[in-house]
């Protein structure tokens, strides 16, 4: 059986402003020849500092983003999509099938529309319901789902906590019933007693609606509860990829470790100095040679200074490092 | 030794709504050489506790006469403004939560430092620069006598926030407060931070008031923590007491909701509803409306007295009552 999602050799591109108008309009690759593949109804993880391209790799999976090399192929019962210069028509069928969940559930609802207003959009925009009772049905039908008050629809955004705005926001994404949802820092601004009832509520609907989900997060201890597999992220390139339980019982990549040395434990008896890595992630536009990791790497060797590893598998986990153990 | 005591701490905000309690009661004590951890959810007081000690409060705010907060057997609540200005950044000392908002975008870093500086001591410029460039370079920022000419715009996040941490640290203040220090950081600049806080500590022997919504952040860094709720300190203890043997049943909610990375698999309970308004405060306990322990009537109308769980863990909830 072929994934859902299939990512190859992915390479997504911006420039640099130029300094003067007689320099060369400089390029850099924000995701860097990455692969990986979605399985229909799972949750994936991604995760990575800021700066390591994991929101580019988003934008590009959800057609916000044009990508300059490789390939994103949906598969969708309607036939394969790559979202990549999609026609008009078949944009429409595409974002009907692809949502995002925003990260601040502050600003990125608009002040001026009223919840029903809000959520019924996606639904308008893209002419799926063909009258005003059917939208309101539906509208009704997500947000009761989405455990909001179907008796506040009519009121302003302002009047809702930020869990519930959240809700809205979910609300908005799923109204049309898409098959693939991009989650952002999704619950990243909310407090653990809130994140924990938006979690849930993602994955319960998640089971019903057999959904497929790519959750963005930096908090790790998040991604360990909620998704499937995870992917790290460091400078553009995936360095490890790997079923959750696997990654997090037995990170292979020197990075990841790093990482799950810095996070902090809720019991008190494990305080010590949290190990962690010296120094902080590399500008995009100065991206060594070789390893991507190698300025931060405590088992940097020469070999890592000239060669990119490449990514090696070992029963469905695999790691971009020559020293990997 | 005690550096910092607050006795019967009580705000309330003069609103159009009326006079809101936005502070209850609170009681606590902050010693040298200790980092004393405040946790809650938003709205639960944690921001406001913290800026009432520097009295940097809104103008609405009224603080309840029989409020103290004793610094040296002076009660800090009866200065005015030019008596308080040591206690804003020489003898207490604040960063902040969002590094990018609180230095200013058009001026240098080294210039808000030597000008915080001079406010304080009579110091020239020359020396005011060479201790910013130590303090700079004692927190980790390389190359600091040429980077402290730079703007903030300029730094990196966790770089910022290493400037404001040498802002607050560069008076040598008793007591630093820091609100939601590491918040927008990433977990491994987070950890750098907290590192560089922990051995600050250890050095100077001064206290600290870490404010953080993170309680696996307070589990490696506090020695003590209170837990607020609507502007009152459910909970008190060591972090030990609080953290492995939790009694209000709204620490216990709040650790049940939070992930944990050494069990990650453990499903993560929400707590039902949301803090409520300060207009909408609850007669009675101010959690029951989201407790899962409620008893009935004596949570709905009495509020429950603080009492002793054993040395120096203390709870308010009427399930301690006999």
């Amino acid at each position: 059986m072929s994934s859902f999602i299939e990512v190859r050799n992915l390479e997504v591109q911006y420039e640099r402003g130029k300094k003067n108008i007689f320099e060369k309009t400089n390029s850099f690759n924000a995701v860097d020849n990455v692969n990986f593949d979605i399985q229909k109804g799972k949750i994936f993880g991604l995760v990575g500092e800021s700066g390591s391209g994991k929101s580019t790799l988003g934008k590009a999976l959800l057609a916000a983003k044009e990508y300059h090399r490789g390939s994103i192929h949906y598969h969708f019962q309607e036939g394969m999509i790559n979202p990549n210069h999609l026609p008009k028509n078949l944009l429409k069928l595409f974002r009907s099938k692809v949502q995002l969940i925003f990260q601040d559930p502050y600003n990125s609802l608009s002040p001026r529309m009223t919840v029903r207003d809000i959520i019924a959009e996606p639904l308008e925009s893209l002419g799926i319901t063909s009258s005003k009772k059917e939208t309101d049905d539906r509208v009704i039908e997500i947000a009761q789902k989405c455990q909001l008050n179907i008796n506040h629809l009519n009121r302003f955004p302002h009047s809702f906590s930020g869990g519930q705005r959240q809700r809205i926001s979910i609300a908005r994404s799923l109204v049309a019933k898409p098959e693939f949802i991009v989650a952002d820092e999704s619950v990243a601004a909310l407090d653990v007693s809130i994140q924990a009832g938006i979690l849930q509520l993602l994955k319960n609907i998640q089971q019903e609606m057999g959904l497929t989900i790519m959750f963005i997060s930096h908090d790790l201890s998040v991604v360990a509860n909620f998704c499937d597999d995870v992917a790290v992220m460091y400078l553009g390139k995936i360095v490890e990829l790997a079923p959750t339980k696997k990654l997090f019982t037995d990170p292979k990549h020197p990075y990841t470790k790093a990482l799950f040395q810095s996070i902090p434990s809720i019991h008190p008896d494990t305080q010590t100095t949290l190990q962690t890595l010296e120094g902080e992630i590399p500008s995009i536009y100065q991206k060594p040679q070789g390893c991507v990791f190698q300025t931060r790497c405590p088992i940097v060797s020469s070999r890592c200074k000239v060669d990119q590893p490449s990514m090696k598998k070992h029963n469905k986990h695999q790691t971009a490092c020559f020293y990997s153990t | 030794m005690s550096l910092v005591k607050v006795e019967n701490l009580n705000i309330q905000f003069d609103t159009d709504e009326g006079q809101l309690l936005a502070l209850e009661d609170v009681n606590f004590t902050v010693n040298n050489g200790e980092i004393l951890g405040i946790a809650g959810e938003s709205g639960s007081g944690k921001t406001i506790t913290a800026k009432s000690l520097m009295q940097l409060n809104d103008e609405n705010t009224l603080y309840h006469p029989n409020s103290k907060i004793l610094y040296q057997g002076e009660n800090l609540l009866n200065y005015d403004e030019l008596k308080m200005v040591p206690y804003r950044g020489k003898i207490f000392s604040m960063i902040f939560q969002e590094p990018m908002a609180s230095f200013a975008p058009a001026i240098r870093i080294g210039d808000q430092m030597v000008e915080q500086l001079q406010i304080h001591e009579n110091i020239s410029v020359q020396e005011a620069r060479e201790r910013s460039i130590q303090v700079l370079t004692s927190v980790g920022i390389p190359d600091s006598a040429t980077l402290i000419d730079q703007y903030s715009y300029e730094f990196s996040g966790g770089m910022r926030q290493r400037a404001m941490i040498a802002m607050a640290l560069s008076t040598n203040p008793q007591l630093l407060i820091a609100d939601e220090p590491t918040t927008a950081l990433d977990v491994t600049i987070q950890a750098q931070i907290i590192n560089l806080i922990k051995r600050e500590v250890r050095e100077r022997n001064m206290g600290v008031i870490f404010i953080t919504h993170d309680l696996a952040l307070l589990a490696q860094t506090a020695h003590r923590i209170l837990i607020m709720y609507m502007g009152k300190i459910v909970e008190s203890g060591t972090t030990y007491q609080v953290l492995t043997n939790p009694q209000h049943p709204y620490t216990q909610s709040l650790i049940e909701s939070s992930p944990d990375i050494n069990n990650f698999e453990k499903p993560l309970i929400p707590i039902p509803g949301e803090v409520p308004l300060l207009k909408d405060r609850p007669q009675g306990c101010v959690f029951q409306n989201r407790c899962k322990k409620i008893m009935g009537e004596a949570c709905r109308t009495q509020k429950p007295l603080t009492v002793a769980h054993e040395d120096g863990h203390t709870v308010a909830c009427h399930i301690y009552h006999e």
